[in-house]
Parts: structure tokens; sequence; C-alpha cells
């Protein structure tokens, strides 16, 4: 594998830092979406706890990529306590763990990441995917970053091919019976809105993706 | 709004201003973190060289949680806002407080919202080099059906649990042992509840349920979750017969075992009710040739002013005794 398939540590955290600015520019898109089902303040959560991330990230050490993604684990932890925030926490902490160490991501290591990722959120939470919840966004991610590696796309094509299995599953969540939180609890149906947590994620990883190829279009579906 | 009546200030300060207050008053036995006051330890601090444990959960139900900060019970609490959980970063605040080098024991309720926080704050207390061990009550018999006991809220049952832990601990016992200790408790503890009144959060300004005139509802949770059935108010020697049919059914002490009993007030229910009801768990235990070891009788966990009563059974061995029976502080509510 040659240099230019790895993301280094910089632009992981260039990348890393324009996502979170996505997350807070979409806060009130999260919100409107939130609230038909949940307390309406998924996006402002979100908000809050990315801007800390982007602090805290500004000050990273480029060398460690997974201590990068605990640092904004343990961020999201302390400024979105919620229970988004502590499950996106998890989620970080848990691909930091993966990447301890880890200077420049290859494909294999986003792929591996993302799924490591979404166990552990999964795991915490309690959900599956079809049941209308952040879940269904990061497994679609994490599947379409599996095969685009597989097939042997580097490792940015591999987060954008995870991007666009974010979106397309956070999509999807529109025609799905909620059965997580307070929107389970109401027992109605979707009615066509997309869950706020899986289109946080689908447009998180649309950010980081776009953040490390900042002048080309996204790319197609691999 | 109109029919809440209750003696506060800033219905946003009530969570706050009960911790300064309990803070105030027993200020040998507790106090709160500089950086987090939401976070509340033990006064005396001796913590260096043995395993602490740490508790937490939503607040409303005094003397549960932060009450058993005390000698021979927990070392630390995070405390959430009323019927919610604490954060998992006052969580770990707790845990670095109280962290004496021998890890830390997370003996806490079994609710979704408190998982998830106090296994977060394992993670990141495992990145501050904190070993943590983890054991959740879920004591309440009418919470979930026995084959999925795991699912099962905690209740009023925790109380052994802390105090068994808490001798445990104190005993010098590595992590391994205290949790050991504390689950083996648990798996031998059941609990169910009563409720005849609904409570109001002063948040929110409405009861949590209701409950028609004359009406009880067995099984109800410490936050007005359902319970298995409603009915008529019984007189209390039915409602304990069917409380302790449900409890045995679960728990199913050996002939001749030796138990412990609670009797516990939901918040306003008088003594005098509680020590009715103990009188018929007393003598039908007895009467069913259990020898009763130690009784405990009074408010244990609350639910605010719910009116009700829980029955917790902990079927006793030889070790648990010797546990429940070494000296320890009593609940925070119970001291001069």
């Amino acid at each position: 594998m040659t240099q230019a398939q790895t993301i280094a540590g910089a632009d992981f955290k260039a990348a890393l830092i324009h996502a979170g600015d996505c997350m807070c520019a979409a806060k009130d898109e999260l919100c409107a979406l939130d609230g038909a089902a949940g307390d309406g303040d998924l996006g402002a959560t979100l908000a809050t706890g990315f801007a800390h991330v982007r602090e805290c990230l500004l000050e990273a050490d480029t060398s460690d990529i997974g201590a990068m993604l605990s640092q904004a684990g343990l961020q999201l932890a302390r400024k979105a306590p919620s229970t988004i925030g502590t499950l996106l926490a998890t989620a970080f902490m848990a691909a930091g763990k993966d990447l301890a160490g880890v200077s420049a991501v290859d494909a294999t290591q986003v792929a591996v990441s993302l799924r490591v990722a979404t166990d552990a959120l999964a795991s915490r939470g309690g959900a599956t995917p079809g049941e209308r919840t952040i879940v269904d966004a990061m497994d679609g991610a994490a599947t379409s970053a599996t095969r685009a590696a597989e097939q042997g796309a580097d490792a940015q094509q591999t987060l954008t091919a995870a991007a666009e299995g974010a979106r397309i599953a956070a999509e999807a969540t529109a025609y799905m019976e909620p059965r997580h939180g307070r929107a389970g609890w109401l027992r109605e149906g979707a009615g066509g809105t997309a869950d706020a947590g899986a289109v946080a994620w689908a447009i998180y990883l649309g950010g980081l993706a776009q953040g490390l190829a900042p002048d080309e279009k996204p790319a197609a579906s691999v | 709004m109109a029919d809440m009546k209750k003696l506060m200030n800033d219905p946003e300060c009530f969570v706050d201003e009960m911790l300064e207050g309990l803070v105030l008053a027993h200020p040998h036995r507790v106090r709160q973190l500089e950086t987090e006051p939401r976070a509340v330890i033990r006064a005396r601090g001796d913590f260096k060289g043995r395993v602490t444990i740490a508790t937490g959960g939503g607040s409303g139900h005094l003397p549960l949680f932060v009450g058993y900060v005390g000698e021979g019970l927990v070392d630390g609490c995070a405390v959430g806002n009323l019927f919610a959980s604490p954060s998992a970063d006052q969580m770990l605040a707790v845990t670095s407080a109280i962290d004496g080098g021998e890890g830390v024991l997370y003996l806490y309720g079994n609710y979704g919202g408190d998982r998830l926080n106090f296994d977060l704050a394992a993670d990141m207390a495992a990145l501050e080099g904190i070993p943590i061990a983890t054991v959740r009550a879920a004591d309440d018999v009418a919470s979930a059906q026995i084959e999925r006991a795991s699912e099962r809220r905690g209740i009023a049952g925790i109380f052994f649990a802390y105090k068994i832990a808490g001798a445990c601990a104190a005993s010098g016992a590595d992590l391994a042992a205290v949790a050991e200790a504390a689950s083996h408790a648990l798996s031998r503890t059941r609990s169910i509840g009563v409720a005849v009144a609904p409570c109001t959060l002063p948040t929110v300004g409405r009861p949590t349920f209701e409950l028609a005139d004359g009406e009880m509802a067995i099984g109800m949770g410490i936050h007005g979750e359902p319970g298995i059935r409603r009915g008529p108010l019984l007189p209390a020697d039915a409602i304990v017969d069917d409380l302790l049919t449900r409890l045995l059914d679960d728990l199913r002490p050996a002939a001749g075992a030796d138990l412990a009993l609670l009797v516990n007030g939901l918040g306003s229910t008088p003594a005098e009710e509680l020590y009715i009801l103990y009188r018929r768990a007393h003598q039908s235990l007895v009467g069913a040739g259990f020898r009763i070891h130690r009784a405990f009788v009074g408010e244990h966990a609350t639910s605010l002013e719910m009116a009700g009563a829980s029955l917790s059974i902990l079927h006793l061995d030889s070790k648990l005794t010797e546990y429940l029976d070494a000296e320890a502080d009593r609940p925070l509510t119970m001291i001069g």
C-alpha cells in the first residue's frame, strides 16, 4: 500500500473538524426531525457537543488518530449528556481504541473502525438495524465501507462510500417503525420522516468525506 | 400547576438546593466535589488502598441513592435530575475522586439511562487506568417475567446490596470479590411494590400516573412504570399475602432459611402502615417455617410523595449474614 492510499493524521483532523461543522450547521434540520417523534433537542445537543469537539481537535496531536477520536468521544460525553450524545461518545471512544497509536489510516482500517463503532453503539443502546435509529445509518456506512475496501478502494474512497451508505440507510428509516426512545413509546408511524439520529450520522460522514476531498464532488456509491 | 403544593423554591433548583441542604446537614458524612457539585463522596475520604463503591441515579428517591454514601456502604454517588440519570462525566468525577488504586465497583439500579452512562463512565475510567466492575440491581419481580430477569428494574432491594458490598469492601477484599458479593446478594434478593397514590415531579406539575379513588396498583415502579395488576384497594393483610406469594414463588428460598425482610415506604405512607404490613409479612414467613434474621422498616427507596410500600426479601447464607450484620452507617435521612 502506498502512502497516497492512506489518510494522514493531519488530513483526518481537518476532515473531523469539517464534519463537526456540518453537524453544527444542520442543527435546525435535526431538531425539526427529532421534534417529529422525540424531544426536539437532538440537533441542539449535538451542535453543542461538536462545537466543544472542535475546540479540542484544534489542540490535538495529529500523530495519533485513535487518540483524536477518543478525545472527541470524551468531549461528547461531557458536553452532550443525552442519549444520543452518550451513544455517540461510546462509538467515538470504541473507534479511538481500535485506532490507538495509528498515524495514518488505510481503507481496511477505515472500514473496521466504522464497524467497531457501530457494534459498540448498537450493543450499548440495545438496538439492531431496522429499528429506525442511528444504528441503521451506522450499519449502512460500515457495510458500504467494508465492500469498498474489499473491492480495492483507497481510504478516502472508502470513507466516501461509507458516507453514501449512511445517506441511503438514513433515508430508509423514514419507512421504519420506531421501537426505541420516546418514538418507540408513542408507537406512531414514522410518517415518511427520517430518524434524526440516522440523519445526523449521514451528515457527519458526508462532512468527513467532503472534508478529505474539498474540491471533488462526492463520489457515487461503489 | 394549580394542584401542586410543594415546599420548594424554583422547581429548576429543586435538586441542587436539596443537595446543598443535605451536605450542610451532614458535613461529617458527605461532601460535594468543588468541581462537580453533583458528585457526592464520603467526607472522611479514606479511600487509599481499598476497593471503593460508586452509585448513582436520578433524584427523587431519598435516601436512595446519595443517602447511602457512608461508612460500610458506598463511597460516592452521582446525582441526576429528578428521575433522570446523571451524566457519564458526573459519574467519572465520582470515580476519580474515590479511586483508591484498587478499582471501583459501580453498583446501581438497572435502568436504560443509568446503564448507558455508567458504561460510558467505565470506558472513560479505563482511559485513566481505573479498573471498574459493574453490578446492577434488578430486584423488582413485577417488572419482567423470570425468564427475562436480567431486564428487571432495580428498586429498594439495592439496600441489601449496598450493605453487603460495603462490608465486603471494608474487609479488604479485591474488586472481583466485592463485585461477586454484590451480585451474590442480588441473586438472592427479590422486591415488589404496591402504589396507592402517585407523585408529582416539581418540574412537570402533574401526577406521574392516575389511580382512581379506592384503587391500588401492584408492581408499580418507582417512577410510576405500570404495575402488573390494578384493582380495588384490599386490606393490608391481603396485599401482603399477594406480594409475598409473588416474591417467594420467584425467589424459592430453602425451607427454614434465614431471611432479611425490608418493608419500605414509597414517600408518603406513614410508618404506622408499614408496621401493619410488616406484622403480616413476619407472621406469614415465620408461619411458613422461615426465620427472620433481621428486619428493616422505613423509607429506604422512595418516589417523592408516592403513597405505597414495597417488600424486599434477602435469602441469607452465612457469608451474607456476616456482611449484613457488619457495622455500617444508617441511610442519611435516618441520622441526626
